[in-house]
């Protein structure tokens, strides 16, 4: 490891070592707004120097690569760090706990989250992943004194090593295969004499896209989603919803796009697990009446939809892709973020029974989760409706026809459960009772989140250009 | 290679049949007389109270998690060990930083008494 | 064909005499510490069967395989049985590569005299003196009684934590000997025995030995006093005798183990090899009767702390600075 690997590593330095500078400084300062400020710091640093240092090199000791896509997403998954930070900042003031942990963690999620969408490598594949599995266990379960917290972190914990499980063993086993765990090497020598992957190959890839299921909860892998999601307090289900799947999502697409079509051989299983997806998700969520479940099922749709975009395995397919995760992320954050903002001594508000009428005891938070609801099920002007366009129209030219009406059903149930909150919030009710104000952080949070769907909405053209730029 | 493993396989061969043979001796030859007294919990000569299957200090799981994390960093010193003439200043250095990385969680889990007993 | 006959009938010959003495070593050693004791404490320990009791050990091995083998109802009894054979198998398995002299030349072979000079020795001992907390955990645990737990417990706690440092101590030992062979360890000390090069890993090899072998002043785990026998409360005839077999082989094997690296192995003047190898073993043996005899017991919150807060640090400190003299020195 050389100088100029560890400049082009700059931005995960700032982040590991940040983090570690403030689990310490956590231990022994127990102060927890200081020691948030510092861990937000680091956070931007951490973006600003994935986007104003230019590597020097443009791969990091063969494990990671630091071109354009990698920064791109280092800037978007360190925002997001921050972004949490800001929203847990009075969960973890009001329920007394750890800053140091708390913020740490959200950093080291960052940086494996940074360093997973830039794995070129199947061990450094392996490596981002696990760092941030390992952050999210602790932050789910984070607070201690609730019993459903308890039981999402023990069941993201057990499902997140079944994951790990499968992802070691398909990664094995392509080794096995080609005798190589470099990317594109990997997928070429797998090839190299029939054209076809071999069987071991085949099997190797299988078993991660099994644990990728697990990750990003495709269906039939998707059950833990709603119940980490309701257990989990909402900043970290924010992190979660967002960070965990984007970042795997984005890999994906790296890899994909560095090694060309790997997955022809796998096309039928991948289109069942998208239209699967998308079906158990939409269907799923009619049934909700608690919006973070109802949030958790929208979750799996939106992996259903991206997959389609992965699925065409075309630079447009691609581009289409990443700007969905961009404006997920972006959006679903958003709605986390409302969820915790409001959240007092009560805890979250959660059940339909409790959002009834909250329209007109908050109408501008209220008014934010509208128009970001309406952005994940896609109403025209909003971003979603531009991320959404833009992968169906990739699926169209690449010719999955039948996965594009599928798609296109989904969407449209959607609409009938996003429309039920809406309508919900803002239903009368004398009953409805007033909850926290939110603090300076999360309502910051929640003017970047809204104004990125409306111009992400209105000027996609802005974040596409980028996009075709970097796509590696 | 795998010869010199030969001598550690008939080792373990005679180990097992000697330690698992005189305690199976001991079976055939020894008396047999049980009784519900005899074969109850040893508690003082008292009747056994409830069960030994129960909860222990959180300490021990405690112990037992940073005994994987510090011996897996300790099993990390010993290639060094070996290697140490030839790594030189650079490996000396090198496996600074990986003890300064150790003991940095050491001092966190010292501070935040992972390693008190009372 | 011929010479695979040859080394087999060589290493069953190995085998043989090895186990012979250290089963025989290890039921005097008993006899020894009773006796020992006895003196220390103004008593004269056993004396009647045979002359000065010479004979008493065999009467217990037989004592110990006619009396009742009960299983408690309670017990897991799979677990029950295989507990004390585990912890007699893990310390007869570590004299495989104890060299105990300098390879003989024997009708024009080189005999190397060890079972079997692993290129990973050092290692291989680690790993059994890891497998020896399980007999400990099971049998406790498999009692289902209350002392056993806690004594298995206990047990745990400290083999761990001291487990550490004793693999920190033995780092500036591979150091100098560039090897993790216990052959080349020796050969390494043929002027200096390690503990003059490294008396502060020998100070904390010691005290983490003596830990590991859960001997007073370190016998939590079977505190008459307070937990009866603690892990071994329930256990009755030979299977007792395992655990007995266990701790007294395990004894000759950390005089072994400090012997070659620490004592300088079999080097020594005018007397031959193995006679010098057997003496230094007898030696640190005889300072464990000794320490038994005139150590009180710490509290159990006393050892964990001095464990994970004086000594660990402590050997982390140790092998920074040999590294660092050695540095220096090149």
């Amino acid at each position: 490891m050389s100088l100029s690997d560890l400049l082009a590593m700059l931005p995960i330095l700032i982040l590991a070592f940040g983090a570690t500078a403030i689990l310490m400084a956590g231990a022994w300062y127990r102060e927890p707004l200081p020691l948030l400020a510092g861990g937000i710091v680091t956070a931007l640093l951490g973006a600003l120097s994935a986007g104003l240092v230019t590597p020097p090199v443009p791969e990091i000791a063969g494990l990671f690569s630091a071109g354009g896509y990698a920064r791109f997403y280092t800037i978007l998954w360190s925002l997001l760090a921050a972004a949490g930070l800001m929203t847990g900042s009075r969960y973890i003031i009001e329920k007394r706990i750890g800053a140091g942990e708390y913020v740490s963690l959200v950093l080291y999620a960052a940086a494996g989250m940074a360093l997973l969408s830039s794995a070129t490598h199947l061990v450094g594949l392996f490596i981002a992943l696990e760092t941030f599995t390992l952050a999210f266990y602790i932050l789910i379960a984070s607070n201690r004194n609730c019993a459903l917290a308890a039981e999402a972190g023990l069941k993201y914990l057990l499902l997140g090593a079944v994951a790990t499980g499968f992802m070691a063993f398909g990664i094995a086993l392509i080794y096995a295969a080609s005798g190589s765990l470099v990317l594109p090497d990997a997928v070429m020598r797998l090839k190299a004499e029939t054209g076809e992957l071999q069987a071991w190959g085949l099997l190797g890839w299988g078993m991660i896209l099994i644990a990728v299921g697990f990750k990003i909860s495709l269906a039939p892998f998707h059950l833990w989603t709603p119940d980490v999601y309701q257990g989990a307090p909402a900043p970290v289900t924010g992190l979660l919803a967002t960070g965990s799947k984007g970042a795997v999502v984005a890999a994906l697409v790296g890899l994909l796009a560095m090694s060309g079509p790997v997955w022809n051989d796998l096309t039928d299983l991948v289109w069942l697990l998208a239209a699967l997806t998308m079906l158990a998700g939409a269907f799923g969520a009619l049934g909700q009446s608690n919006l973070k479940r109802l949030l958790a099922y929208s979750s799996v749709t939106h992996m259903g939809t991206l997959l389609v975009g992965v699925l065409c395995q075309t630079s447009e397919g691609f581009a289409a892709t990443t700007f969905y995760v961009v404006v997920y992320v972006v959006t679903s954050l958003g709605a986390f973020a409302v969820i915790a903002s409001l959240a007092d001594g009560r805890g979250e508000p959660m059940t339909f029974d409790q959002w009834r009428g909250l329209g007109y005891r908050h109408p501008v938070r209220c008014g934010v989760l509208v128009l970001l609801l309406l952005s994940l099920a896609g109403l025209p002007a909003t971003a979603g409706f531009m991320a959404k366009f833009a992968v169906f129209h990739a699926a169209l030219q690449s010719g999955y026809i039948g996965l594009l009406m599928i798609g296109i059903l989904a969407s449209v149930i959607s609409f009938a459960f996003y429309l039920r909150v809406t309508m919900l919030l803002f239903q009368p009710d004398e009953k409805a009772s007033s909850w926290h104000q939110g603090s300076v952080f999360e309502h910051t949070v929640l003017a970047v989140c809204s104004s990125a769907v409306l111009v992400l909405g209105l000027f996609p053209g802005l974040l596409f250009g980028l996009i075709r730029q970097i796509l590696p | 290679m795998l010869d010199s493993y030969l001598p550690i396989l008939t080792l373990i061969i005679i180990a097992v049949g000697f330690s698992f043979g005189a305690a199976i001796l001991s079976r055939l030859v020894g008396e047999k007389k049980p009784s519900t007294v005899k074969l109850a919990p040893y508690e003082c000569g008292m009747p056994p109270v409830g069960s030994a299957r129960e909860r222990f200090s959180i300490k021990f799981y405690i112990i037992a998690m940073l005994f994987i994390v510090f011996d897996i960093e300790v099993v990390f010193m010993y290639p060094w060990a070996v290697m140490f003439k030839s790594l030189g200043l650079f490996g000396f250095i090198e496996m600074g930083v990986f003890i300064l990385i150790l003991l940095v969680g050491y001092a966190y889990v010292w501070k935040k008494g992972a390693l008190e007993w009372e | 064909m011929n010479e695979m006959l040859i080394s087999l009938a060589l290493i069953l010959v190995k085998l043989g005499l090895i186990f012979g003495v250290v089963l025989t070593m290890a039921a005097y050693l008993v006899l020894a510490e009773r006796k020992i004791l006895g003196r220390m404490q103004l008593r004269y320990g056993p004396n009647r069967i045979g002359p000065g009791g010479m004979i008493e050990p065999m009467c217990d091995v037989i004592k110990l395989i006619t009396k009742e083998d009960f299983i408690p109802d309670r017990a897991d009894k799979w677990v029950f049985l295989f507990a004390p054979g585990l912890t007699a198998l893990t310390a007869l398995l570590s004299f495989a590569v104890v060299p105990f002299a300098p390879p003989l030349t024997l009708f024009g072979r080189e005999i190397p005299m060890v079972v079997c000079d692993l290129n990973i020795g050092l290692l291989y001992i680690f790993g059994l003196s890891s497998l020896a907390v399980y007999g400990v955990v099971l049998g406790g645990w498999a009692s289902n009684s209350k002392y056993s737990l806690l004594g298995a417990m206990r047990g745990l706690a400290q083999l761990l934590s001291y487990e550490l440092a004793l693999g920190l101590a033995l780092v500036p030992v591979v150091m100098s000997a560039k090897s993790f062979s216990l052959t080349e360890i020796v050969m390494a000390q043929s002027t200096w025995p390690n503990i003059l090069q490294h008396p502060l890993a020998f100070i904390i090899f010691m005290i983490s030995v003596t830990a590991e072998s859960k001997r007073t002043p370190f016998d939590m785990p079977e505190a008459e006093n307070e937990i009866v026998a603690g892990f071994h409360t329930e256990y009755s005839g030979m299977r007792l005798g395992l655990f007995f077999v266990g701790e007294y082989s395990n004894l000759i094997v950390i005089g072994a183990m400090t012997t070659v690296f620490f004592l300088g192995g079999w080097h020594g003047p005018f007397l031959p090899p193995v006679v010098w190898f057997i003496m230094k073993v007898l030696f640190v043996a005889f300072i464990f009767i000794w320490m038994r005899g005139s150590m009180p017991r710490p509290r159990y919150d006393q050892l964990m702390h001095f464990g994970w807060k004086v000594l660990i640090p402590l050997a982390l400190l140790n092998v920074v600075v040999s590294g660092a003299i050695r540095i220096a020195l090149n």
